[in-house]
């Protein structure tokens, strides 16, 4: 198992986290050097985590499995606006959802690296 | 014991009863009304000045008067005033009027409102009665104008029959009193009534409506784009509202204080009335809905700060913006509604579309653009007070030799180098002659030029002669001409003219020197760093929906099996 994919898709989900930052408070669009910096993230982190979930963790438990739904989905709900299938009045719904569910995704990736670690 | 109302009490409680009553009863009650959304058909005997009904078969009957024949059914006096007639708050810079002489190679912006970068109607002497004679052809008239002449309600309301060639034709002769009438066919050339236009009772027959179509209103309001190689004028469709069959006064509305609704977000109504539904976001995106079926945009994909900082008009309205700015003709500046074989797209002023700009409010939206041309005093404090064109005959003529039209004789017969010299002379001349504490100076080709002790020409630090320019709202285009219905590229690519358009003055004298056209990123209209990074990156655009979406397949097929895969094994 290739111990580097892991290691960076989690150093980017972070990154792509942290440059988000500048879009609070909620009901701002993440815009400018910012959403660049994103979207420099988030370009090669798309791959990482397909490669994450096909190859690298085929079966994981299941708050991981979860947390990569979870990821997955937020991946989904930014791609539904970038390829205009919802009006301008929706899009920063599924924007912020994008937001959410990746945190969410995130958080329980961390939740079950400490559990993990806790039953060592 | 009762205690009594006092007498002064009981009288104040009574007035205001009756006066409450009385207007909820009766609201304009002094003018006549049908009420009905039938229109009312107009049949009217004229009145002259003293309000007497003219007898068009009587010896010597006296000429008409307008207010007077339409008051006895119409507050006249409310309808004469309004933001139409010039009244009311001064609101966003609108289009300017422009005093323009060839003779002097004059084209100087100016108006009674304070609008940013204008010149004052005193400051041009312009009376009544020159106001009249000159712009009168094109102004409707109204209280808070400068026209002697009356209001004109027939030019507005006369659906059909009004010869707005002949209105000009009359005002420019200095009969503005009784033009609109002869434009009407009621009376002839010389004065005298067309007999055959009234009954037997002595009443014309007039079909008069609020709503006269947008033809009434183009008259005044029509803006044309001029020719080019690639740009032809037939080739280009109406506002999409008037395409729809509606009309300028279904949005543009007003009470019969003809305070009209200019429809621009923000608006401040001067009657105090709530019109944010009359503007294109009221109502086209309002959540309740807007008038007459407005369909609601979806703007799919449109990321939501681009409404919140461009204006609906920065993609739906005017030119398409183009390599250059387009120049185009205005009704009261060019004079369009009278038949010309002279009119030539150089014809001053020189009006641009000039593509995007940021407003007081920091949104970006279309703007027309114009650059102020003549002669000035600039005193000792920096203001400019410009040279009313009949002054300058006397100097120009003895200096520059001028007949008839001073930027060709002058291009004809001069390089750059001699006409430096001549417009020295023309300043020295204007110096000598005209009365005015300062410095006599040239604006042309936004610079302010004054004459050097070397007989040369200097350009004065002073931005007096730089661009006026004022937001544009038609026509308007369809969304599938607007810009970004093409996708995100429209604007975001090295190709896009959205912001890049260049435009800049020109100096139809020969004087070198002239700024360089520069464009709303030149002018760091947004910030052009950050505008050609974005640039660069939506050329992947299309490439990266592609690719997230293979991403997002994959990655949520493989999740669920995950998730599937773990529940089984938690299962076992």
């Amino acid at each position: 198992m290739k111990s580097w994919i892991p290691r960076l898709t989690i150093l980017l989900l972070l990154l792509a986290v942290l440059s988000s930052i500048p879009a609070l408070p909620l009901g701002v669009d993440l815009r400018g050097r910012w959403l660049q910096v994103h979207l420099i993230v988030a370009a090669p982190l798309a791959i990482l985590i397909v490669s994450q979930i096909w190859w690298v963790r085929t079966t994981p438990n299941f708050l991981q499995a979860l947390a990569w739904l979870s990821i997955s989905a937020g991946l989904g709900s930014i791609v539904v606006p970038l390829l205009a299938l919802v009006g301008t009045d929706s899009i920063h719904l599924w924007v912020e959802n994008h937001g959410w569910l990746s945190i969410l995704g995130v958080g329980l990736l961390g939740i079950a690296a400490a559990r993990k670690q806790r039953n060592k | 014991m009762r205690k009594r109302m006092s007498r002064p009490l009981f009288a104040v409680l009574l007035t205001l009863c009756l006066q409450s009553g009385w207007s909820l009863l009766g609201q304009d009650s002094n003018w006549k009304r049908t009420d009905s959304d039938s229109p009312y058909f107009h049949q009217i005997e004229l009145r002259d000045a003293l309000g007497r009904v003219i007898d068009p078969n009587g010896s010597d009957p006296s000429h008409p008067d307008l207010s007077k024949t339409c008051a006895p059914c119409h507050d006249v006096e409310s309808a004469a005033g309004g933001l139409h007639g010039g009244a009311g708050l001064d609101g966003r810079a609108g289009e300017p009027w422009f005093l323009v002489d060839s003779r002097s190679a004059s084209a100087i912006p100016f108006h009674s409102r304070s609008w940013p970068g204008l010149f004052d109607p005193d400051d041009l002497g312009l009376d009544g009665s020159r106001w009249a004679r000159t712009f009168g052809r094109h102004d409707t008239g109204g209280s808070g104008g400068i026209s002697p002449a009356g209001s004109d309600c027939l030019v507005c309301h006369l659906t059909g029959g009004y010869d707005f060639a002949r209105r000009i034709e009359r005002v420019d002769a200095g009969d503005p009193a009784i033009a609109t009438f002869i434009a009407a066919g009621l009376l002839d050339n010389s004065g005298n009534y067309h007999l055959s236009r009234f009954d037997r009772d002595n009443k014309v027959s007039l079909e008069l409506l609020s709503d006269a179509g947008s033809g009434a209103c183009l008259h005044c309001h029509s803006v044309k784009d001029l020719d080019s190689a690639e740009n032809s004028r037939w080739l280009h469709d109406e506002d999409i509202h008037l395409a729809a069959g509606m009309s300028c006064v279904d949005c543009h509305r007003s009470g019969i204080d003809h305070h009209m609704v200019r429809g621009f977000e923000g608006e401040e109504h001067p009657a105090g009335i709530e019109v944010s539904s009359l503007s294109c976001r009221g109502c086209h995106m309002a959540a309740e809905g807007g008038h007459s079926a407005a369909p609601k945009p979806l703007h799919a994909g449109l990321p939501p700060f681009h409404l919140d900082e461009i204006h609906c008009t920065g993609c739906h309205s005017g030119p398409v913006p183009d390599l250059t700015g387009i120049r185009q003709w205005t009704s009261r500046a060019h004079r369009l509604g009278e038949p010309s074989q002279s009119r030539s797209p150089a014809d001053p002023p020189r009006i641009i579309f000039a593509g995007i700009d940021q407003d007081e409010s920091g949104k970006l939206g279309p703007v027309r653009r114009a650059w102020p041309e003549g002669w000035g005093i600039l005193d000792g404090d920096g203001n400019l007070n410009p040279i009313p064109p009949d002054t300058l005959r006397r100097p120009l003529r003895k200096a520059l030799r001028v007949r008839s039209n001073l930027i060709k004789e002058m291009t004809e017969k001069l390089s750059d180098s001699d006409a430096d010299n001549l417009i020295a002379d023309a300043l020295l001349q204007i110096e000598e002659t005209i009365e005015g504490q300062g410095t006599p100076v040239l604006i042309m080709g936004s610079r302010v030029l004054a004459r050097d002790s070397d007989g040369g020409l200097t350009e004065m630090d002073s931005d007096l002669a730089s661009a006026i320019s004022w937001p544009l709202g038609h026509p308007v285009r369809s969304a599938r001409t607007a810009v970004g219905a093409g996708g995100c590229t429209d604007c975001h690519s090295a190709t896009s003219s959205w912001l890049t358009m260049p435009v800049g003055p020109e100096s139809p004298l020969p004087v070198a020197g002239t700024p360089a056209p520069r464009s709303a990123l030149d002018d760091d209209v947004v910030d052009s760093k950050r505008w050609n990074s974005w640039s660069q990156l939506f050329q992947g655009r299309e490439l990266g929906k592609v690719y997230y979406s293979i991403c997002f397949l994959l990655a949520i097929s493989g999740s669920l099996l995950a998730l599937w895969r773990s529940l089984a094994q938690e299962a076992r």
